[in-house]
């Protein structure tokens, strides 16, 4: 007995030549934001956030994203879910830059409430190839309209202009002071866009961002993935912007696997 | 000899909440600890010519994950001492704004690699505890346990002629806790009982292979109680008459944990693996159960802890 469900890969959804879905073959009764713990036997051990109840996707970044991209069937050994979720109160907006998108996707697919609080889609990357899940965002904000006549906004945007809004998405986001926000990408965009909502007049106690830090354990007893005193496993992943603003670590230090406190260039080192 | 007055004699468990941010932000939402202890400190360095002369590593990486595994009886890690230069530490202990007592821990291979972080980090802490007992390698190497446990006696003098402050010998349930104890009776102000139990090993049964990148682990938890418990009471007979006090590590999940070791002969208590899966909120409620629990039974018995340390009738 151990903590592991050997969960058989059931497809897999290649988004472009970096990002890959793995859907499995177990619900993980997860709430949006949770991630899970994926373990390639004899090599290592790494954190993905839930893009669905059964879902992971895994941008390739590193030699456990590449080995993990070799599986074309077979398992995929993973402990979780984890940490918290989003709030999932009230109206949301997500906000998704790149494989941050992710994240974001499993507030449309994990339950019923959190699919129809959801009501805008913000979608930022490089190139169209990043806007991963786009046609399932609009599909499903399409299927929700016949069903409620609700508006719900998908915004596009990329930085070349090959889709939707040309340029950054700090210039696609519309304030409604009434959201959530629900952020997920690198540290530094995800910092720009709500500095951004809030010059907008948007409350900082409005705003949630998904938080990644080099993580060991994934259940609060290692303290690798501190985060100024919080541990982002246990802590987070999920953070109040208000509760972190002003953090020394925010967008600027991370520990690395020896637990040293380095400045924030590349959290995959 | 020196002593640590604990309010309450609480503490966490070295390598359970190890960094100096995350002490401090449970500190300022008020935890009831005693004191911090942070993660080992260990014999590597930023400086060129100290790498030189003692052939130190600038960092030793630990294993990679898993480095836990979580049974449904028992925990077991492997982290294998991941250590950053001390000269990092100290970065960080010069930020700190934490106003409890630290402990600061201490590994190294040689007695005078313990008493050189010791006389490096010395004025940033309340105590010493040494680390002479870890179990877990990552693959090939030897344990701490293996290769310190003969030297535990040489350990604690050379720190005892570096520092004034107390020094807590962290023993292994798996050594010959009896003899080392016996040996460091008039140098040490605290034996701790104990380090992890084992290491045991879990294989996984599709891929036949061990869970945890450094293959054995230590395991922690309510299981390993019993055999702690022992160890507490053993220790507790061969210091019982001098002024040395015992330091509890192993399983407490609830107050009465801490009476029964009480009872056995320990006077301050650590936690670790009871942490498992708790957030910050939860961890400082749980401090706060835990001691209420104690102060309720000690009161109803009309009793104090001081006399109720090592009165167990066998």
């Amino acid at each position: 007995m151990n903590s592991y469900y050997h969960a058989h890969i059931e497809e897999i959804i290649e988004h472009n030549k970096d990002t890959k879905s793995f859907i499995l073959d177990t619900d993980l009764k997860a709430d949006p934001g949770q991630f899970v713990m994926a373990w390639l036997p004899g090599f290592d051990e790494k954190p993905f956030s839930l893009s669905g109840k059964n879902m992971v996707t895994v941008k390739k970044v590193g030699p456990f994203t590449e080995k993990l991209f070799e599986k074309s069937r077979g398992y995929l050994d993973i402990r979780g879910p984890y940490g918290n979720g989003f709030p999932n109160i009230g109206m949301n907006t997500a906000i998704g830059g790149g494989s941050g998108i992710a994240s974001l996707i499993s507030l449309l697919s994990m339950d019923e409430p959190s699919a129809t609080s959801l009501t805008g889609f913000v979608l930022a990357g490089k190139t169209k190839s990043d806007l991963i899940f786009l046609e399932q965002i609009i599909k499903t904000f399409e299927s929700s309209y016949i069903t409620d006549h609700s508006s719900k906004n998908v915004i596009a945007v990329t930085e070349e202009g090959s889709y939707g809004t040309k340029g950054l998405v700090t210039d696609a986001v519309i304030p409604e002071a009434e959201h959530n926000y629900y952020i997920c990408g690198p540290e530094p965009m995800m910092e720009n866009v709500a500095e951004k909502l809030i010059s907008q007049g948007i409350d900082s106690k409005k705003i949630y961002l998904s938080i990644e830090r080099y993580m060991k354990c994934g259940i609060g007893i290692c303290g690798n993935c501190s985060f100024s005193g919080y541990r982002v496993c246990t802590d987070g992943p999920i953070f109040r912007y208000d509760k972190i603003q002003d953090l020394p670590h925010f967008n600027k230090l991370k520990r690395t696997r020896t637990g040293e406190l380095i400045k924030f260039n590349n959290i995959y080192k | 000899m020196p002593k640590l007055n604990l309010d309450p004699p609480l503490i966490n468990a070295c390598g359970i909440l190890p960094y100096l941010d995350i002490i401090d932000r449970l500190e300022q939402m008020g935890a009831n600890f005693g004191a911090f202890l942070p993660k080992s400190i260990g014999p590597f360095s930023n400086n060129s010519e100290l790498r030189e002369k003692y052939s130190w590593e600038q960092e030793k990486q630990g294993n990679k994950n898993p480095t836990i595994c979580n049974t449904r009886d028992i925990l077991l890690n492997s982290f294998a001492l991941p250590t950053h230069p001390v000269e990092s530490w100290i970065e960080e202990f010069k930020q700190s704004k934490i106003k409890k007592p630290i402990i600061g821990s201490v590994y190294g291979f040689t007695p005078q690699d313990y008493s050189n972080l010791v006389s490096k980090v010395d004025k940033y802490v309340s105590a010493w505890e040494l680390n002479v007992s870890c179990p877990n390698i990552e693959p090939g190497e030897t344990s701490l346990m293996e290769l310190m446990s003969k030297k535990v006696k040489d350990i604690v003098i050379a720190v005892k002629q570096t520092t004034e402050k107390p020094i807590i010998a962290k023993l292994s349930p798996n050594e010959d806790y009896i003899n080392i104890a016996k040996s460091i009776i008039n140098y040490v102000d605290y034996i701790a009982c104990g380090n992890t139990l084992g290491p045991g090993l879990v294989i996984d049964i599709y891929s036949k292979r061990p869970i945890l990148a450094g293959i054995y682990g230590g395991m922690s938890g309510p299981a390993i109680k019993p055999k702690t418990m022992k160890m507490v009471n053993d220790v507790y007979e061969i210091i019982k008459d001098s002024n040395i006090g015992i330091i509890a590590y192993g399983g407490i999940t609830n107050w009465q944990d801490i009476i029964e070791y009480a009872i056995a002969g320990a006077e301050i208590f650590g936690i670790g693996t009871a942490l498992m899966g708790k957030n910050s909120e939860q961890i400082v409620e749980f401090t706060h159960e835990l001691w209420n629990g104690v102060e309720t039974h000690l009161r109803t018995r009309k009793t104090t802890l001081e006399k109720l340390v090592g009165t167990f009738k066998k």
